[in-house]
């Protein structure tokens, strides 16, 4: 790893377009293949990473790391965090605040649909028992139609990270559909995401 | 009226005929912009800024879900030529720049891996010297780098050096998008009457300036990390 | 601002044509460098002309009227391009505004006319500074169906080949009135066109390795760049777009222009083989109808109107608006050049005798109305007879 931390530090400068090698190395972030060779696509350190441990293909891999990479844009299959913004009847619209660990910069918008929010049961959902505008929720970027992004949150480990109760306590989950208000005591109805409970739930 | 004094061989502006004019590119003019530059050829004078890669604003421009949506809008200052006078916004002519810039930048940005996002160029002529096309090309590639757009290579443009006086007197106006790694021509606008030899020729010496634009856009660049590394060092 | 797309090939579609082409073989049958069948058609009237290209159907109309000229270029005429993308074409065009495409394909048939010089604007000149005439090309696009730049750059020139301007003279005390003459009594003049600017398109697929030449509407929707060049049958090279897109070899792109001026020619010899043919039956047409022109000659002799600004009070006074108050308030500059109609609508700036002018409009109104629905070259030639003994009647007095 020192090596790489130096190659960091002392790898040349590249410029979009240049060679960075050929097809014995694979092209990775801020580098493409085109053809028989590999190339820059951003301005920044040439770097090289040595195939991990046990993998088929002994082809090094050559990256360039810039000092500004462009925002992060929404993947179909990325864990993004959103925020939950309106919710309706048989869905709730939600703006993606981060995507996998990267915070997005510019404005994306989400959608969770009524059979998207649970695996089962999925035409009992009440969207109004599932999430509150404001929530944050952990969900998984499935495709998407011409008007935004379809989320989903039928996993376990997916639904609402953090909320705060209609008093403005912050919310604590008690149980996989439950939030419980810290001020209160109210118990709220929420799609709660199962780490999240976990994680709460060691620390007290 | 004579291009080339044939006296001296020297042109209206000093230049020897296939002398280029000064180069003066400066990258994070624009704070709020995600990737800004500034190019200078001569007196021209252009910024570029770009934003993005963003939601699309307009989804019904998207035309597919695997490739981000380039925009560009192209304007020239008010002040930028010698009669100051109002411009109508969305003129024919700047309208097919637009298209021009746009289309040239599209051949450089790898869209695939930005896909159903929305990169905006805005490019503005603060003062225009002839080869204002050419000039804009040069600084959206820079903001484009600025920003960290990821691109197959760098495009550059050179028009076959012309200034104003000489374009406006009906000279040969050639211009050439050049990806130089690549060696290959994205963009070219030609109007004149010319035999296919001189073109050739022609078209041959824009190509060599716009590899010397991309040397330089590349020791911009490079001095541009540089910079930045020391900043974040001290 | 929800406009339509453009036809979008799907994956198959898309690898099919692509494939195909890898093979040199093209969707509809042709080899990479050849064209599609071109027909040129011509209306009934001079300055029109629809031309065929493959599915693609663009009709072009030329028309001109005397305008003031630029003050930097006082002897020189003009010449426009307007293009009228209908979403009749293609439902990808959107009514109103001109779209990108729109104005992309005006704007290089316009530089390939313009910056060449095809069209001689000197004599275009009427009086230095003062009148010249304006040639306007509309171009409709009737059917998309792929390279409207070459099918509507083909338009263009058939309609400005058969474009006939009406001859004037210039008279008057101060030598700056100008009478525009009858088509009847004097035959238009053409354009003087030094040569003309082909406009040949290629595509580009693949990494730019693979071209052809007259791209169609599928093969556009694929394609990945384009390139315009407008090359002459000389050989020389008017003008060139392509406006970015994807990268081609500078080599491969003087072998497109090589390919390019081999297509101009074919093109040009083309365009007027059909123009002389269109020209020859025109000239039949017009010895058919010599006795009734011979007549005219007689009873309305030639001189009489290039004499002074009696012509040009003559040509007035049929002017198609009878109100004759009105005539003084109308910028005299736009004077519409119509040529539907026997009647040739005229301009008579500074003159000292428009008070007169305009009396005699009043009081000739009657022939007026009855000059502008000829039905007849006879109907068309009577009421000139009339006027003119009454006009010189009014001399007289």
């Amino acid at each position: 790893m020192a090596a790489t931390a130096m190659d960091h530090d002392g790898g040349e400068v590249v410029t979009p377009g240049e060679l960075l090698g050929n097809s014995s190395l694979l092209a990775g972030l801020g580098a493409y293949a085109d053809g028989r060779c590999v190339r820059a696509s951003i301005t920044g350190h040439r770097r090289l990473v040595p195939p991990p441990p046990g993998s088929t293909d002994q082809r090094s891999t050559v990256e360039v790391v810039g000092h500004k990479a462009h925002g992060a844009v929404p993947q179909p299959g990325s864990v993004v965090i959103a925020r939950v913004t309106k919710v309706m009847a048989r869905m709730a619209s939600a703006d993606i605040m981060c995507v996998d660990s990267k915070a997005v910069k510019e404005k994306f918008t989400g959608m969770i649909r009524q059979q998207d929010v649970r695996a089962t049961e999925i035409d009992k959902v009440d969207m109004f028992q599932s999430y509150r505008p404001g929530d944050i929720v952990r969900a998984l970027l499935s495709l998407g139609d011409a008007r935004a992004y379809y989320l989903s949150t039928a996993q376990n480990e997916l639904g609402v990270v953090s909320a705060q109760s209609i008093t403005g306590g912050t919310l604590v989950p008690i149980s996989w559909t439950e939030m419980q208000c810290e001020l209160t005591g109210q118990i709220e109805q929420r799609k709660v995401a199962k780490e999240a409970t976990i994680g709460i739930l060691d620390k007290r | 009226m004579e291009y080339v004094n044939p006296l001296t061989g020297f042109r209206v502006d000093g230049r020897r005929p296939n002398e280029m004019r000064q180069l003066k590119g400066e990258v994070g003019v624009v704070a709020r912009a995600d990737g800004s530059a500034l190019f200078e050829m001569g007196n021209t004078r252009v910024i570029a800024a770009v934003y993005g890669p963003r939601e699309v604003q307009n989804k019904g421009q998207q035309v597919n879900s695997k490739d981000a949506l380039v925009r560009c809008e192209y304007r020239m200052a008010d002040f930028s030529t010698g009669d100051r006078r109002r411009k109508p916004k969305g003129d024919r002519r700047s309208t097919e720049i637009s298209l021009v810039i746009r289309q040239t930048m599209e051949a450089s940005i790898l869209t695939h891996l930005m896909p159903r996002s929305q990169i905006d160029i805005f490019v503005q002529v603060l003062q225009a010297d002839g080869g204002t096309r050419a000039a804009c090309i040069n600084a959206a590639t820079l903001a484009l780098a600025d920003a960290g757009i990821p691109m197959r290579d760098i495009v550059t443009s050179c028009s076959a050096d012309l200034n104003y006086i000489e374009d406006s007197a009906g000279g040969p106006d050639v211009t050439v998008g050049f990806l130089t790694k690549m060696d290959k021509v994205t963009l070219l606008q030609m109007d004149a009457k010319l035999p296919m030899d001189t073109f050739e020729t022609v078209m041959d010496l824009a190509i060599e300036g716009c590899k010397a634009i991309a040397n330089y856009i590349r020791e911009v660049l490079l001095e541009n990390t540089k910079r930045l590394e020391c900043q974040r060092d001290h | 601002m929800d406009h339509h797309q453009r036809w979008h090939p799907t994956v198959n579609e898309r690898e099919f044509i692509e494939r195909a082409l890898q093979s040199d073989l093209r969707v509809d049958g042709r080899r990479p460098f050849d064209f599609r069948r071109l027909k040129i058609l011509f209306g009934r009237e001079d300055g029109s002309a629809e031309v065929q290209l493959g599915d693609t159907r663009v009709m072009g109309y030329a028309t001109a009227q005397l305008v003031q000229p630029y003050k930097d270029r006082p002897n020189e005429g003009t010449l426009a391009i307007f293009t009228e993308f209908s979403p009749m074409a293609d439902p990808a065009f959107e009514p109103g505004r001109p779209g990108e495409s729109a104005i992309e394909l005006g704007r290089v048939v316009d530089r390939g006319l313009r910056e060449s010089r095809a069209v001689d604007m000197e004599s275009l000149c009427v009086v230095a500074g003062k009148h010249v005439w304006s040639v306007r090309v509309d171009l409709h696009i009737l059917d998309n169906g792929g390279n409207l730049i070459d099918a509507a750059n083909i338009a263009a020139l058939a309609a400005l080949s058969t474009f006939r301007r009406p001859e004037c003279t210039v008279g008057g005390e101060d030598g700056q009135q100008v009478t525009v003459h009858d088509p009847e009594v004097r035959d238009p003049l053409p354009l003087t066109i030094h040569h003309l600017p082909i406009a040949v398109t290629f595509a580009y697929f693949g990494e730019g390795n693979i071209m052809v030449i007259d791209p169609t509407y599928k093969e556009e929707a694929v394609m990945g760049g384009r390139m315009t060049a407008t090359i002459n049958s000389n050989g020389d090279v008017c003008s060139i777009q392509k406006a970015g897109g994807e990268g081609v070899m500078s080599s491969v792109i003087m072998q497109c222009l090589r390919i390019a001026s081999v297509k101009a020619a074919d093109i040009t010899s083309k365009i007027k083989n059909e123009v002389n043919s269109y020209t020859s039956a025109k000239a039949l047409q017009k010895v058919k109808r010599l006795p009734a022109s011979a007549l005219k000659k007689d009873n309305a002799p030639d001189v009489a109107m290039k004499e002074s600004s009696d012509g040009a009070l003559e040509t007035q006074s049929t002017k198609p608006s009878s109100d004759g108050q009105q005539i003084n308030k109308e910028p005299p500059s736009v004077v519409e050049d119509n040529k539907q109609e026997d009647v040739e609508p005229m301009l008579s700036e500074c003159n000292p005798e428009a008070q007169s002018e305009s009396r005699l409009t009043a009081g000739g109104s009657d022939e007026t109305q009855e000059a502008i629905s000829p039905k007849s070259l006879k109907d068309a030639v009577k009421p000139k007879h009339k006027r003119k003994k009454k006009q010189h009647s009014k001399i007289n007095v």
